[in-house]
């Protein structure tokens, strides 16, 4: 995937997530929809291609409005990497310099694959996460577990050990999915079916979508990593 | 511009400690009182449902909104804890409102006030706190238009 598809891609998918994540507030109060009508709007425009770059920053102001209505982000990490994404696909379009213009790329990969190490990392070294309790105490007391059902998850102490490692491994050993465009996208489905069951299990519906528009950044610096090995 | 430019800091240099470690967790209650002295019993609020069958699931993929509003809602029950702000409260309360009317209920001249409670495992049994009790408020509508 070059550059420019890779851009057009995230551009697209970051247009469903918004048009997602916008229309969850269709039945909100007035001063909330004044801010998710237009971006629907704009999304549409920036899925259809249409003066992509005052449309990205149309969408970065509206942005930055929401954020500032609800006094930081409405829902918590899926906010941190819409915004991000739209602060690197302006820079992008708003600069001619190809070099600055990857570097912003760059960013955005290197936090993506951040949010999947760190996460891991804070778990690997945390003994809670090791042993399963930590699964446990989410099933057993947390407030994310979507219905009272799945709450009986945590009688199940050996799929929670199993669930908790499969959850850091993933996570922590992210970064080395850059080694090859085949691991890269087992690694993806990976992390993507991760997704899936914090879905299915606690709701995390726009993470699914938001997360799913930064890969195409992954599969272009993963390209850009080969062609480097390549060359030397 | 400043406060907006703080809030967008930690969006450009995230730190990404999704479940850290797993802290007390908040669960918000209210009551709807007829007059300020009734005493009545603490409801949860938004109760999650038992089960969710395989359709509501398949569509909670794309449209989750009451969901969210309640994590968002949960957000400002942490932070009302930790920076307690009139943003936090009035954000919780008018959403108890907006719940209540759709739910059926009338507010006009009835009294509404939330608490926040923590719980988290001691050992191996769970405790819980109540940390947070909001004012009462003598409500004169049922409009949410203006809230």
């Amino acid at each position: 995937m070059n550059f420019d598809q890779a851009i057009r891609l995230t551009e697209i998918l970051l247009s469903i997530s918004l048009i997602q994540q916008s229309f969850e507030h269709k039945s909100s109060f007035s001063n909330e929809k004044r801010h998710f009508i237009p971006r629907i709007i704009f999304s549409l425009l920036l899925l259809l291609g249409i003066s992509t770059k005052w449309v990205l920053l149309i969408l970065l102001i509206l942005g930055l409005l929401i954020l500032n209505r609800f006094q930081g982000p409405y829902n918590g990490g899926c906010d941190r990497m819409t915004l991000l994404i739209l602060c690197c696909l302006n820079f992008i379009h708003f600069t001619q310099n190809l070099l600055l213009q990857e570097i912003a790329f760059l960013y955005l990969a290197l936090q993506v694959t951040m949010s999947y190490f760190i996460a891991g990392w804070v778990k690997i070294t945390n003994p809670d996460w090791r042993s399963g309790q930590a699964l446990k105490d989410i099933f057993h007391f947390s407030a994310y577990p979507a219905s009272e059902a799945i709450r009986s998850l945590k009688e199940h102490p050996n799929f929670l050990f199993m669930l908790s490692w499969f959850t850091i491994l993933i996570e922590f050993l992210f970064p080395l999915a850059f080694f090859s465009k085949v691991i890269l996208y087992i690694a993806l489905g990976l992390v993507f079916s991760f997704h899936l069951g914090n879905t299915l299990l606690f709701g995390f519906n726009r993470f699914l979508w938001i997360w799913l528009a930064a890969y195409p950044s992954l599969i272009w610096l993963q390209g850009k990593i080969q062609v480097l090995v390549n060359y030397n | 511009m400043i406060k907006t430019l703080k809030l967008l800091l930690p969006i450009l240099l995230p730190s990404w400690q999704f479940f850290k470690e797993i802290a007390p967790s908040p669960r918000i209650e209210f009551r709807l009182l007829s007059s300020p002295n009734e005493n009545i019993n603490w409801q949860e609020f938004r109760p999650r449902p038992r089960k969710i069958s395989l359709l509501s699931n398949i569509l909670r993929f794309f449209y989750n909104a009451e969901w969210n509003e309640t994590m968002y809602m949960i957000n400002c029950a942490e932070s009302l804890i930790i920076e307690p702000s009139q943003h936090a409260d009035t954000e919780i309360k008018m959403r108890i409102k907006k719940y209540l009317i759709t739910s059926g209920s009338s507010l006009e001249n009835k009294f509404l006030e939330f608490r926040i409670i923590f719980i988290n495992r001691k050992a191996s049994d769970l405790e819980t706190h109540i940390l947070y009790e909001s004012s009462l408020e003598e409500l004169t509508g049922d409009r949410i238009d203006e809230l």
